[in-house]
């Protein structure tokens, strides 16, 4: 592995190399919940919406 | 033969890869389950706490155009305050009906129901202290349920609140009342209500769909209620006919109070809206109050539940007692006397 190579890179290729895909799920789904929390802030613009009823 | 041999082992491996995707999706959502419901205080919000609302208050309704309800004797702590309904499902005192008191029903929404505020600060119960200084004879009770639209409150009115006689109807209006019943499944509800996970995404992507895509911000959203033709529309109309029809019918007076939407007073940018509450109470010969007056010189956010809840907080629910009052009760003698 290049020495440049960042956190993603190396993961990338962890798993390419040792073909340990099972981590792919966990690994999309944290980077997905990051970005939910960075982006899905609550908002002062939202009208009265109810997640269920 | 070494091909069958060797295509039975990939077919094997394919298996086993699956398998093992599998697993690790559904342990990967069970340990998000798990860590959600424990670290729910660090991350609730307006959105998840109206969703703990219905799993812990609500319930669905065996009629469609209600669709959802209290639950009778439920408590909760929500969005900072307690809620706790009696037995009929309502945030109030248990009522003895055979009692001879004047009774005035208010139908809403979570507004009256008072979202985020304390029980004794909520609009009727200020309106009841108000009106008991001159006759203690009076009782105001709050029907309110979060998430009504008109049709579910008229409905939710004529098959339970109509049978506890009151002397006086107020049905308190608010600008999401022509929002369209929603009907659920029942098996699909029953998991949303149980799932943090459900309800950590779907806060997410309401959020989302608001700061990104710029979707379902209030001024469109509200004012898309009010387009001509829109369904909801229709049936807010077709709601305040038919309560009206009752009123007359059973002679009791009804009263439309018409609660401002709350991010902006001066200038106001729904007024159209009100107008056609207006319109829909004088075809009907109904008295319909606008508040908008007294909120005005207000700064709207001072007068929220939360910087992100638009809801009033309890100064808010002070100004709609005040205005009612001094709109439908101050002039009245028979609210003035002691009889």
């Amino acid at each position: 592995m290049s020495k440049n190579k960042s956190l993603l890179g190396e993961l990338w290729d962890f798993m390419m190399i040792r073909k340990a895909w099972w981590l792919a799920p966990i690994i999309i789904m944290l980077v997905l919940v990051g970005l939910l929390i960075i982006f899905g802030q609550s908002s002062a613009l939202s009208p009265f919406i109810y997640a269920l009823f | 033969m070494n091909r069958k041999k060797s295509e039975a082992i990939s077919a094997t491996k394919y298996y086993k890869n699956f398998f093992l995707l599998f697993s690790v999706i559904l342990i990967m959502l069970l340990f998000f389950e798990i860590a959600l419901r424990l670290a729910y205080p660090l991350y609730s919000n307006y959105n998840t706490e109206m969703w703990r609302y219905a799993k812990e208050i609500k319930a669905l309704s065996s009629n469609p155009l209600i669709a959802h309800e209290h639950k009778p004797n439920a408590v909760s702590f929500l969005y900072g305050t307690e809620i706790k309904t009696n037995s009929i499902g309502w945030r109030d005192y248990g009522y003895d009906v055979t009692t001879d008191k004047y009774r005035i029903m208010i139908l809403g929404d979570s507004i009256t129901l008072g979202w985020g505020v304390d029980f004794n600060y909520t609009f009727p119960k200020i309106l009841e202290r108000l009106l008991r200084e001159n006759n203690p004879n009076i009782e105001v009770i709050n029907t309110g349920v979060g998430n009504y639209n008109s049709e579910m409150e008229v409905n939710s009115f004529l098959e339970k609140g109509s049978r506890y006689n009151p002397d006086m109807v107020v049905l308190a209006y608010y600008i999401n009342y022509a929002e369209i019943t929603h009907k659920n499944p029942n098996a699909i509800v029953y998991l949303l209500q149980k799932s943090y996970t459900y309800s950590f995404f779907s806060d997410k992507v309401i959020n989302l769909k608001i700061n990104l895509f710029k979707q379902n911000q209030f001024k469109n959203f509200y004012s898309a209620l009010y387009e001509k033709d829109f369904e909801g529309r229709i049936h807010a109309k077709k709601a305040i006919d038919l309560l009206a029809e009752y009123a007359k019918k059973n002679n009791i007076p009804l009263y439309i109070v018409i609660i401002p939407e709350m991010h902006s007073f001066d200038p106001y940018p729904f007024q159209e809206v009100t107008d056609f509450v207006m319109q829909a109470a004088s075809k009907n010969n109904i008295a319909a109050i606008d508040l908008l007056p007294y909120f005005k010189g207000n700064e709207p956010r001072t007068l929220w539940v939360s910087p992100e809840d638009a809801h009033p907080n309890a100064f808010g629910q002070i100004i709609i007692a005040k205005g009612i009052y001094q709109n439908i009760f101050k002039e009245n003698p028979i609210f003035a006397s002691n009889t």
